[in-house]
């Protein structure tokens, strides 16, 4: 067993090309075939393979595991976020997202653990998504179907594409350290403008980072509504406009170089300064807020 | 009657010639320009400095307009206008330049205002890009009007040039400028209707003003002679002709602009095919008959003078004409190797294209009879230089332009870039209209053999929510759109926003509702097959439709609709082979659709900023400090030659490229910067050498069962498109695709669709599932069953928890690597692949070198084994920036495939090669050039003899006969698919029709002919060539 377990865990790294060479007596493919063929007839037996030595079948027989047992595979889950192999840790946290969804506080716990500690930056993702505690769907003016009137923009106003503050979230715990509050440090964020972050000396890097920008507003008049609209973000976005959450824009990768809006009606502070922040993932390519922001007032 | 009998001697030609009867002459270097004909100058015009000068009226009325409509001025026949003028450096065109308006309006409407309108005609130059001008004219017919266009023109400022204008009354326009032929544009009708406004020299008549911004110097009207009755080719009828064709004929029209109904007239043609006399029916005054002159197309290619004559009933000639018809061979069995696009029809031949673009397909309505005539001619030159043509067909502009064909976006918002709604009936109704119309024209003629179906639509498709596509989906679903739905793609990336196991049901509304529209909710494959049908209504011959790009979607069969052949263009940096990976998709999605062919298009350009960003680099080649701001600049030779052997080695129909100017840079205004002149060298060298020879069997060749495949499966190619190629052969799927064939791996994509129709699937062996973030219920359980029957399941990290798959990879990201570095790990992945696979699947053929991508394709008991050598290295073009290995180096290798086969052949070497052949495998050793690639055929037997025999030993002209060849082993013909050169040598040693390339299928070969009538009398040799042997068999046979 101890050949095919360095088999296995050669095989885990298999493409990352760590240059780790295999040989031809391992057999995992029929073993794992044995697997299935012992599950599938009793689903049960998947307990009897949850130590196992290959972590793919250890995976596996988690995930059946889980199936079969819900909220009370949340020992083995516990267990599994540790493993050693990230694909099991995986399988345990879809598994707690799972029991999540189903409002298992238990469940949520777990991954907030491991979305504070998963090394792993994908997995870490993973949990720190499905336990992202701000929620706010966007209302706009136009979407508001009572609304039978027509919309004017009354006043424009494009916020400053320079004198940023910028700052990489590379644990995905920038909201964790409070980055989005007004009062929050910021004398260790570097000084940014608008653009991609590839060209403003962040090369390659794909990942969060937080944005934050000062910005006197206009005298107060007649409207309706305020809105801020982003140009483009490259590609996703977390709002807050002195210190509460806006909404987000997050709709993958093709959102790089869609134009959004998020409604401020209630947060902005006419005639006074107001602190913008972004929190921003980029998950290909160049990233980063790279066209202008306007605030617009609608009547 | 006789006095006009005796004026029509004069001969018509098709380039209009005739002697000046009158002439009017406005010379403004005398005091007074015309003593009889007075002009008086308008605004702010002048006659000074021997010249009328009309400087900028800023709007105002200029130029000079004759005192009265002088009779002797009216011109409604034949003309010739010579005008010598200059532009004025300082002035600067924002409309039309005129120089002779007696028209007023250029092209009236139909309103009762407007009637009298279509009354003289107009001269002027309209201001065209590049600071250039466009010659163009207009004319009136009395109730109809046409506006032309000749050639673009440089015109130097401050110089004074000739424009000539030349009206013959019948079919055509011609201009010359400064002595240079400067365009021919084909006529409606005859006479001009005589002018309602007197005409004006520099200026439009009135309205708003065309001032000239320059001076005319002197206008000569010249009346030319013309003759009421006419002959000549017929404008909108062809002239060139395939040998063979059947019921050919050059297409007379006999033109009465008489006042009398002419009858008893006889057409007498004088040609090769010696004197015949065509009965002329009656011509009545003013009409046109047209007679048919049937052509022998058996002739031998070449062209035929033809000399014709009008008589009368006493034989008197009453018009001639000189003009000439063209046989050129048939096509036979080729390659296509068509170019996106277009070049100088020199370059084209010269490298080897067989098709290039032409717009014979209008953005509005019809072409009308002077565009059918313009491109009917244009096909006849192509065709008659062996050139092929293909015409696009799109919705842009036409339809883009209009709200009301446009798609509405979410909360009634404006789409950008504009989304057309193709399932519009009256978009459809106008557009099929204009397909037909243009098929209906221009549809016999054989150059025209393919058509391009809307290119890049989906790119700009997207979700209607006007309330139409509800309406549509509602019918097709029985419930609404999700209120989900905000465009062409979900909202969700994450794949756990969609479900926590990641597996959707089939039925999920969201899904199915982007199934339906990304198969026939957009309209988009729809329209395609109805242009196919529209096409295919009206054009008998070979024809063939297609659409690119056809992977540039979520994968799902249907893409293209029902075109005959789908196609798809591809950049081919960093690695070449990825145009396997593209063109493995493109079967895929063919698969959709039974009997639709692939084609398969390298981009001759490459982004710089992806090849060769900036200048700053140590030894810069020289084409930098040519073309230091290129944008697009040329595909390197090396990646050119890999490419185009990775897409051969696959069953594809036709070879594309596009960018021409990168290839040979013939526009120096062109952003496409050609960069590296080796490029067309390489392809010509291709074409030639392996295309053209071995086309026939590339065409033929089956792909062998799909042992492994990449499924790509729907639902993550739209809820976590990252992964996949979408069109760009990027990602991790395509570079899995990559390592896999660097491996040695018979590597074919699926989709869903196969799974769930058993579609191409019978042989698995392995099936690799990458980037399946998201998959529905039955191609999950559809995975597990064929698991549960032996085929080995590859996931990644992606997989769905559920399927517990036989082996596991992590995905690598290619972003951060250098190519070197690149390959070596996706070599290195493929490597470890197979060493984990080899107790359960070894692939049938594999090599000691990674370098050598291969490929086998089968046709009875031969097998046909596709050599790529792919080893690279950074060079001297664009090496410099370590973003791409652009050059070849040479590459040896062992290789080994499982067969039985007793020889091999190199194809394009027409060579036996040797091998060791033992238990079922066949081992040889290649030597490869750089770059190169090879095409070993492996038969069951040594190709012993070509056996060649003629039906007749003597043949008489005329007669029909046909050449049989066997190419033979010991047991008889092979049974395989194998490359024949045959050539027919007459007496002289003159190449006849029949010589060309054929593929014998089971190693036998007929070859259809017939003797030419003007073929030499003699002993004809006929040689049949093996090409994969080179051994050569030969019969003889006499012409009497």
């Amino acid at each position: 067993m101890n050949t095919i377990h360095c088999k296995m865990a050669g095989l885990l790294t298999l493409a990352t090309v760590c240059g780790i060479a295999f040989g031809g007596n391992s057999d995992i493919v029929s073993m794992r075939r044995e697997f299935r063929k012992a599950v599938a007839a009793d689903p049960a037996k998947s307990a009897e393979y949850l130590k196992s030595t290959d972590p793919e079948i250890r995976r596996s027989a988690i995930w059946q595991y889980y199936q079969l047992k819900q909220e009370k595979s949340l020992d083995v889950l516990a267990k599994a976020i540790s493993d050693a192999d990230p694909m099991v840790r995986k399988t345990a946290a879809e598994a707690l997202i799972g029991l999540y969804s189903k409002k298992n506080a238990a469940a949520g716990k777990l991954l907030e653990k491991m979305a504070s500690t998963e090394k792993n930056p994908d997995l870490r993702q993973l949990a720190s998504a499905s336990v992202w505690p701000f929620q706010r769907e966007i209302r706009l003016l136009r979407d508001n179907p009572s609304w039978d009137y027509s919309i004017a923009t009354v006043k424009s106003v494009q916020l400053p594409t320079t004198g940023w503050k910028f700052i990489l979230d590379k644990e995905i715990d920038g909201h964790k350290k409070g980055y989005y509050k007004v009062d929050c440090d910021v004398s260790n964020w570097k000084d940014t403008k608008v653009g991609w972050w590839e060209s403003l000396g962040y090369k390659n890097y794909d990942g969060f980072a937080w944005y934050r920008i000062e910005f006197d507003a206009p005298e107060k008049i007649d409207h309706n509504a305020v809105e801020l609209h982003f140009g483009a973000v490259d590609e996703s976005a977390w709002i807050w406009l002195n210190g509460t959450y806006l909404g987000c824009h997050d709709i993958g990768l093709s959102g790089w170089n869609v134009p959004f809006d998020v409604d401020c009606t209630k947060e902005l502070k006419w005639n006074q300064k107001n602190v913008l922040i972004v929190r921003v993932q980029d998950a290909a390519d160049a990233g980063g807020i790279w066209k202008p922001i306007t605030l617009n007032v609608l009547k | 009657m006789k006095k006009t009998v005796s004026m029509l001697f004069a001969a018509f030609m098709l380039t209009f010639c005739a002697m000046a009867a009158e002439k009017i002459v406005w010379d403004f270097s005398q005091a007074e320009p015309n003593s009889k004909f007075k002009l008086y100058t308008r605004g702010d015009t002048k006659i000074a400095d021997g010249a009328l000068q009309v400087k900028d009226a800023s709007g105002k009325v200029g130029g000079a307009a004759m005192n009265s409509i002088y009779p002797e001025v009216v011109v409604d026949k034949a003309f010739r206008l010579t005008i010598e003028f200059s532009l004025d450096g300082k002035f600067n065109h924002k409309t039309p330049a005129m120089l002779w308006d007696s028209k007023y309006v250029t092209m009236p409407n139909a309103t009762p205002a407007h009637k009298n309108f279509h009354r003289g005609f107009q001269l002027y130059l309209n201001p065209a890009i590049g600071g250039n001008y466009r010659i163009c004219a207009a004319f009136g017919y009395g109730t109809a009007s046409q506006q032309v266009q000749a050639n673009m023109v440089s015109i130097e400022p401050d110089v004074k040039h000739t424009l000539v204008m030349e009206f013959n009354a019948s079919d055509r326009a011609t201009f010359t400028f400064d002595g240079n032929l400067a365009g021919t544009c084909i006529l409606n009708q005859g006479f001009l209707a005589p002018p309602f406004r007197t005409p004006v020299l520099g200026d439009r008549q009135g309205s708003s003003f065309w001032p000239l911004g320059g001076s005319i110097y002197k206008v000569t009207l010249e009346k030319l002679e013309w003759q009421p009755l006419q002959i000549g080719k017929s404008p909108v009828d062809r002239k060139v002709f395939l040998r063979g064709e059947e019921n050919a004929a050059y297409q007379v029209n006999i033109r009465n602009f008489s006042q009398q109904n002419c009858q008893d007239l006889t057409l007498e043609v004088t040609s090769d095919m010696g004197v015949k006399k065509i009965a002329v029916p009656k011509v009545d005054a003013g009409k046109i008959n047209k007679v048919a002159l049937a052509i022998d197309s058996n002739l031998l290619p070449g062209d035929y003078a033809l000399d014709m004559a009008l008589l009368d009933k006493d034989g008197k000639k009453l018009a001639v004409c000189k003009d000439n018809f063209t046989i050129v061979p048939q096509p036979g069995d080729y390659m296509p190797v068509m170019l996106w696009g277009g070049l100088p029809l020199s370059s084209a031949t010269r490298i080897g294209f067989t098709h290039m673009g032409m717009s014979l397909v209008p953005h509005s309505g019809g072409l009308g009879p002077s565009g059918y005539a313009a491109y009917t001619e244009l096909l006849d030159e192509y065709l008659k230089n062996g050139v092929y043509t293909y015409a696009p067909i799109t919705t842009d502009r036409r339809f883009t332009q209009q709200k009301r064909f446009l798609r509405t976006g979410y909360n009634n918002s404006t789409i950008v870039p504009a989304s057309v709604d193709p399932s519009r009936e009256e978009l459809q109704k106008e557009l099929l209209n204009a397909v037909a119309a243009s098929a209906q024209n221009l549809g016999s003629h054989p150059g025209w053999t393919i058509a391009l179906s809307i290119s890049e639509e989906r790119d700009r498709t997207n979700v209607d929510f006007s309330g139409r596509m509800n309406d549509a989906f509602r019918q097709y679903s029985g419930y609404d759109m999700p209120a989900s739905i905000r465009g062409k793609y979900p909202t969700a990336r994450r794949a756990n926003l969609v479900s926590v196991d990641r597996i959707i049901p089939d039925d999920d509304k969201e899904l199915n509702f982007y199934r339906w529209f990304w198969t026939r909710g957009d309209g988009w494959n729809d329209l395609h097959s109805k242009i196919t049908a529209e096409l295919h209504k009206y054009i008998k011959h070979d024809f063939t439709t297609f659409h690119d790009p056809a992977v540039r979607v979520p994968l799902v069969w249907g893409s293209g609709g029902k075109c005959d052949a789908i196609a798809h263009w591809t950049y081919t940096n960093p690695d070449p082979i990825k145009i396997g990976q593209t063109t493995d998709e493109l079967m895929a999605m063919a698969d959709g659709y039974p009997g639709q062919k692939v084609f398969s298009m390298t981009q001759i350009i490459w982004y710089r900023s992806a090849a060769a960003p900036g200048s700053n680099v140590k030894n810069k080649p020289e084409w930098l400090a040519r073309e230091p701001k290129a944008v697009y600049m040329t595909l390197p030779p090396d990646a050119l030659r890999i490419a185009l052997w990775s897409k051969i080695s696959r069953k594809i129909a036709g070879i594309q490229y596009h960018g021409a100017n990168s290839l040979t840079g013939e526009d120096n205004k062109h952003q496409y910067r050609y960069t590296n002149s080796e490029s067309q060298k390489a392809l010509q060298e291709l074409v030639h050498n392996v295309i053209k020879p071995l086309g026939p069997v590339l065409k033929k060749a089956d792909e062998q069962p799909l042992e492994v495949a990449i499924l790509e499966t729907f639902p993550a190619t739209l809820y976590a498109q990252q992964h996949f190629p979408v069109g760009w052969s990027r990602n991790w799927a395509a570079d899995l695709h990559l390592a896999l064939q660097w491996a040695h791996f018979p590597v074919g994509v699926i989709f869903d669709d196969h799974l769930l129709t058993n579609k191409n699937i019978d042989n698995l062996k392995v099936l690799f599932i990458p980037g399946a973030e998201v998959m529905t219920r039955s191609v999950v359980d559809k995975v597990k069953e064929l698991q549960s029957k032996g085929v080995i399941i590859v996931g990644d990290e992606f997989t769905p928890p559920e399927i517990s798959v036989d082996l596991r990879l992590k995905s690598i990201r290619r972003k951060d690597l250098d190519p070197r570095q690149a390959k070596a790990d996706f070599q290195q992945l493929g490597r470890q692949i197979a060493a984990m696979l080899k107790k359960h699947y070894t692939p049938r053929y594999s090599a000691d070198n990674q370098d050598v991508v291969l490929r086998t394709r089968q046709a009875g008991e031969g097998e046909y084994l596709f050599m790529v050598n792919d080893k690279r290295t950074f060079g001297d073009y664009i090496g410099q920036w370590k973003r791409v290995m652009e050059k070849g180096l040479p590459n040896t290798a062992t290789i080994r495939i499982k067969s039985n086969a007793a020889a091999a052949y190199d194809a394009v070497k027409h060579q036996p090669i040797a091998i060791k052949s033992a238990n079922g495998v066949v081992e040889f050793v290649s030597k490869m050039p750089a770059a190169g690639g090879q095409l070993i055929i492996l038969l069951p037997e040594a190709v012993e003899q070509v056996n060649t025999s003629v039906s007749a030993t003597e043949v008489a002209r005329g007669e029909a006969f046909s050449i049989n060849a066997q190419i033979c082993g010991r047991s008889g013909a092979i049974k395989a698919l194998l490359p024949v050169e045959v050539t027919l040598l007459d007496a002289n040693g003159k190449t006849l029709p029949g010589s060309g390339y054929y593929a014998a299928e089971n190693g036998q070969l007929t070859v259809n002919e017939t003797a030419a009538a003007n073929m030499t009398a003699g002993q004809v040799t006929v040689k049949v060539r093996c090409l994969a042997s080179g051994k050569v068999g030969e019969a003889v046979f006499t012409v009497k």
